[in-house]
């Protein structure tokens, strides 16, 4: 690790053990649940908010690069005008803070996707042309988490791949259309059900409902032809999951 | 086309967008961004983000799931997700 992490700048009135002392102090006070923050609570969300401060100008370069790959991979968004669907993020600091909590090993300082962007691209081609430009341009960190094939076990399939800018870490996220669309379905649910669906909680009907919908529509991207116990299944999970769906 | 930041406040309770502001400066757009969260610091339902974007069209797209939140709010929703 002594190789990768040397990759990192220093961040300024901040040391490492600091940064990760902070992400202690909030991930307690996150847990206490109704506790006032003390004052070491409030130096710990300036600590967390500067050092989220130091990935905007290198998520910035890294989303401006991302769109210039993104439109030579797919050229009729060269004209100019025409919108490029790559956005970028900070992440919330209360996802930052749940992300700790989360994960009991996941400290602060290594967090990879504190400055994440993504871009949603047509189809499976584009997404593999982006990705080599990645690959062939940039100093990519860790291994690529290609999740297309074989999704996370909530049915989340995309790539997500780290790079290094300005010593921090940048996490890319690439989806086709199918992927994004399930990802939203899913983001939107749990926001709407209050459940951090997207992080695999979540009832069993529904979590369930939502894998098997991904690989429906993997299959369907495949142009493969689902069977019949996968139909069955498919059309009983939807059937427990419907009272979820029911308009507010 | 230049990068536009779009503060965004989502009220789980609400299940709606109650704030949507863009900036065309960065540091004006972070400041405000830092001082929204510091505002709803303990209000865990609100959801504050800060997405850039060349426009919130692009922004609706990449992040639909701040405007569509009722199930089945997208007309052309693949077969497996109708009423989603």
């Amino acid at each position: 690790m002594a190789e990768t992490t040397s990759k990192f700048a220093p961040l300024p009135g901040y040391s490492r053990s600091a940064i990760d002392r902070a992400g202690d102090e909030l991930k307690r006070y996150w847990l206490a649940d109704d506790e006032k923050a003390s004052v070491a609570t409030l130096r710990a969300f300036e600590a967390m908010i500067a050092f989220r401060e130091s990935f905007q100008l290198p998520l910035k370069k890294t989303v401006m690069g991302l769109r210039s790959m993104v439109c030579s991979e797919v050229p009729e968004l060269k004209r100019v005008g025409d919108r490029v669907p790559v956005a970028q993020r900070l992440k919330r600091r209360e996802q930052i803070i749940n992300k700790l909590v989360r994960l009991d090993r996941m400290r602060l300082w290594t967090m990879g996707d504190v400055g994440g962007c993504r871009a949603v691209l047509p189809g499976r081609q584009q997404v593999d042309g982006v990705l080599r430009r990645i690959r062939r341009n940039w100093d990519v960190h860790g291994r690529v988490r290609d999740r297309r094939d074989e999704p996370a076990e909530s049915g989340y399939r995309a790539v997500h791949v780290i790079v290094i800018r300005d010593g921090r870490m940048i996490e890319i996220q690439l989806r086709d259309p199918q992927e994004h669309e399930w990802a939203l379905a899913v983001e939107r649910t749990g926001a709407r059900l209050g459940i951090g669906l997207k992080e695999g909680e979540g009832p069993d009907d529904l979590t369930e409902y939502f894998r098997l919908a991904s690989l429906g529509m993997y299959m369907e991207r495949m142009s493969e032809e689902p069977n019949p116990t996968f139909v069955q299944a498919f059309d009983a999970a939807r059937a427990r999951a419907v009272p979820y769906f029911r308009r507010s | 086309m230049p990068l536009v930041h779009f503060l965004l406040v989502y009220d789980r309770k609400l299940q709606k967008l109650v704030f949507e502001r863009p900036y065309t400066d960065p540091a004006e757009a972070l400041h405000a961004y830092e001082e929204m969260e510091e505002t709803h610091r303990d209000e865990r339902n609100m959801e504050i983000v800060l997405v850039g974007a060349d426009s919130i069209e692009t922004v609706m797209l990449t992040h639909g799931n701040y405007w569509q939140t009722e199930p089945g709010a997208e007309p052309d929703a693949s077969p497996y997700l109708t009423g989603v």
